[in-house]
């Protein structure tokens, strides 16, 4: 019997690991490379199914990198699912406008298709970025930023401009983010780490965990059925806490069910708007998240 | 008795015709080697003489030029000619910068074996059934705001997850969607529950 158990447990170890296999694919791909040094002022992209990477620097010109890869076992099937990647590239004034767009029926399309943008700009310019199906990364950058992203990810990295992020089925992640950060999110998951900023978010449905480093800006959530943790500093803080159906877990260990929690220190701290429903509201000091 | 080899060529020699040349042929041959001797003689004791410098300078002048006449039609042809091949060559070198090299690499990639797109379970089926049964026959629950919401909620991710679904089959999968898809499938899975806790209410 024992015997009989060590087989079945090797046929099912057997089964797990031919869950996932390995194979080789053609991996067809052509670079669109430019620079723009002419005086541009903001930077548009529309992405579909697109890794979109941003990242400033300290030269006064825009370099971008497009890159269009068609995927598949058969080398032919890749090269000719290529033509069906479509991206414009253009500047428009102080404007620099990209896009790229699928264009052929699903039928004829047997190739996993998709597009990096690698984009470096300096520090004055704007961007106003949407992407479909993909990640959007946004590094050292002091610029106002637009981003809207539905069904991907977002990762902030050392951004202290005035961000706006709209986000629907994805991903929120940052780390040291200062100037301002205002966010809508529907079935997203945020978590964001080192913030030194005014905070403003509105979400349905999703987790948002924030890891404040100071007291001097102030923090609103209004959120439905979306958990919340915040990690924040040692220091005082004015509170507006309110949860239905849930519970507020204090730093002091506190725990309030089911209702509204509010305290006032003084007008020169923060104060921390939150609300949810069905979820808790949880409240940490020091431990980083 | 038998002439030998000897005998008969001196018999048929005997019968030739003679011939006599003429008494001065040997000292006309001599009379032309002598002029050839003599000619190099000459030419070695020939005097040597150089031009003066100044000599090509005055000539020079004096030579007429060629006639470098090109007819009207023949000069702007040729015109014409070069700045279509510089054009020609510029729209060349535009169309090389502007082309992108296609590269092509291969790659191992990890992939689910059964990657297919999910379809709504049975039990997911009869469970939305279920419900829309129970809703016609006592609408005091569904007629409830949070009963709405929840129901709206399951339409709405149903709705996202066949978009999802269409875009994957189009143009493949990326890490994103399959994690966007999870996100529907448990927010799906989640809304049924709370559903049926609502009616079981």
């Amino acid at each position: 019997m024992r015997k009989l158990v060590y087989i079945l447990a090797f046929v099912l170890l057997l089964a797990g690991l031919k869950s996932v296999a390995q194979q080789e694919v053609y991996k067809v791909s052509k670079l669109i490379d430019r620079d723009f040094t002419q005086e541009v002022k903001e930077v548009e992209i529309i992405g579909e199914k697109a890794t979109i990477e941003i990242e400033g620097w300290n030269k006064n010109y825009i370099d971008v990198q497009i890159r269009m890869i068609s995927r598949n076992p058969m080398r032919k099937n890749a090269e000719i699912d290529l033509q069906y990647i479509k991206t414009d590239l253009i500047q428009t004034g102080s404007t620099l406008r990209m896009k790229n767009f699928f264009e052929g029926k699903s039928s004829q399309i047997t190739s996993n298709l998709s597009v990096e943008y690698i984009i470096k700009v300096p520090s004055t310019v704007s961007l106003t970025v949407s992407n479909l199906y993909g990640k959007l990364m946004v590094r050292n950058s002091s610029n106002q930023i637009q981003l809207d992203v539905s069904f991907g990810s977002i990762e902030l990295e050392s951004v202290n401009g005035k961000i706006n992020v709209l986000s629907k089925y994805g991903d929120i992640t940052g780390d040291k983010i200062e100037g301002s950060i205002s966010c809508t999110a529907e079935k997203t998951d945020i978590n964001l780490k080192e913030v030194n900023a005014p905070v403003k978010i509105k979400s349905k449905y999703g987790e948002i965990a924030l890891s404040l480093t100071s007291n001097q800006y102030p923090v609103i959530i209004n959120s439905h059925r979306t958990k919340l943790l915040l990690t924040i500093p040692d220091k005082p803080f004015n509170y507006k806490l309110k949860t239905l159906f849930s519970e507020i877990d204090l730093p002091d260990k506190t725990v309030i069910k089911d209702d509204f929690y509010e305290k006032k220190i003084n007008d020169t701290v923060s104060t921390l708007e939150l609300s949810t429903s069905y979820c808790p509201i949880i409240i940490l000091t020091g431990k980083k998240l | 008795m038998a002439m030998n080899k000897t005998d008969i060529f001196k018999d048929k020699i005997s019968v030739l015709p003679e011939f006599e040349p003429e008494a001065n042929l040997w000292g006309r041959i001599e009379a032309e080697l002598d002029f050839d001797l003599n000619m190099k003689r000459a030419i070695a004791g020939l005097p040597t003489f150089d031009p003066e410098d100044r000599l090509w300078d005055e000539i020079n002048p004096k030579i007429q030029k060629p006639n470098n006449y090109i007819p009207f039609i023949v000069k702007w042809s040729a015109m014409a000619a070069s700045v279509a091949i510089v054009v020609s060559l510029s729209v060349l070198l535009y169309h090389t910068h502007s082309q992108s090299k296609i590269i092509v690499e291969t790659e191992i990639v990890s992939e689910e074996i059964s990657s297919e797109w999910p379809q709504p379970s049975l039990t997911e089926i009869k469970a939305i059934q279920m419900i829309e049964q129970l809703c016609q026959s006592d609408k005091s629950v569904c007629d409830n705001q949070s009963f709405k919401e929840k129901i709206d909620l399951y339409h709405e991710l149903e709705l996202e997850e066949a978009q999802l679904g269409n875009a994957i089959k189009s143009i493949g999968e990326s890490p994103e969607m399959v994690k966007a898809l999870i996100r529907i499938e448990n927010m799906k899975s989640k809304t049924i529950q709370e559903l049926i806790t609502l009616m079981n209410v």
